[in-house]
């Protein structure tokens, strides 16, 4: 048996060791709308996301912070980029819009993130409605 | 004295380990887990390419196909300097069942001339998301992914 449990614990530390932890934090109060034709995104580095309400909300990835105010939302997408390329991943804005506001919410958005020079953008989705 | 040497069986020299505890520590654990667990539905992504936001000096190469998105979701296509035409009206519609050909023809054309496909997208601030993420959709499933939205530049 002894052998088997030393087996057990090597496996775990070692999928330990190598796991990727790093995961994007999901603000429950957005609903991102369907498309079919998504993808799984190739990397989870680099993503700068913001989550966009139904009422124009702005939240940042940890969504206890507004990113209302424009210098607010400049500074957050300034620093995430820097972030990204101080450790060589290139920035890419995550929209996480909700499926029922309206446009002119993700363009304040966009436009902000270009003036910075973040030209990548992904929206976030689900394939189906399920 | 006469000394009986009892005889031990290899069983008995052998320490015992009773894992039975940890059999059911490990399914009340198992259980809990099971119980508790909430599956989270997986978001995807629909990857876009702003080439720029500030205007070009340098015209594209290729004649952008133009799609302009309404406030109540209808959409009209313009391609080639041909006149503007409506071209999806129901704003529920997850798919647009006339405007994939079109974006089609015109990427096999871009092809065809070793360009890559570009479209223009000029949304109403009034928009649904949703109905943007539609519109995104059906380029990425064209296989486009080179995208401006003419409107950036304008105040809001």
């Amino acid at each position: 048996m002894s052998p088997m449990i030393d087996m057990v614990f090597l496996l775990l530390l070692f999928f330990l060791v190598v796991s990727n932890p790093k995961t994007i934090k999901i603000d429950p109060d957005v609903t991102p709308p369907i498309a079919s034709a998504a993808r799984t995104p190739k990397s989870k580095y680099g993503k700068i996301v913001v989550n966009i309400h139904e009422n124009g909300d702005l939240r940042a990835e940890n969504f206890n912070v507004t990113l209302d105010d424009p210098d607010a939302l400049e500074a957050y997408i300034t620093k995430s980029k820097d972030d990204a390329e101080r450790v060589g991943h290139v920035a890419r804005l995550h929209i996480r819009g909700d499926q029922n506001t309206i446009f002119k919410y993700c363009r304040k958005v966009i436009r902000v993130a270009a003036r910075v020079g973040v030209t990548e953008v992904a929206f976030g989705g689900y394939i189906n409605d399920k | 004295m006469a000394r009986h040497k009892k005889m031990q069986s290899p069983d008995e020299d052998e320490p015992g380990l009773d894992i039975s505890s940890m059999i059911d520590v490990c399914f009340l654990l198992l259980i809990y887990f099971i119980v508790t667990t909430t599956i989270v539905k997986k978001e995807q992504d629909l990857d876009m390419a702003l080439p720029s936001v500030a205007p070009s000096e340098t015209p594209p190469e290729i004649s952008p196909f133009f799609i302009k998105l309404e406030a109540n979701g209808y959409i009209s296509i313009r391609s080639d300097g041909t006149p503007e035409q409506l071209v999806e009206s129901d704003p529920d519609s997850r798919v647009l069942p006339t405007l994939q050909p079109l974006l089609e023809t015109y990427r096999d054309a871009a092809m065809a001339s070793s360009q890559e496909p570009l479209v223009q997208i000029y949304v109403e601030a009034e928009a649904r998301q949703q109905r943007v993420i539609d519109v995104l959709n059906s380029l990425a499933a064209t296989g486009i992914s080179k995208v401006t939205f003419t409107d950036l530049l304008d105040e809001e």
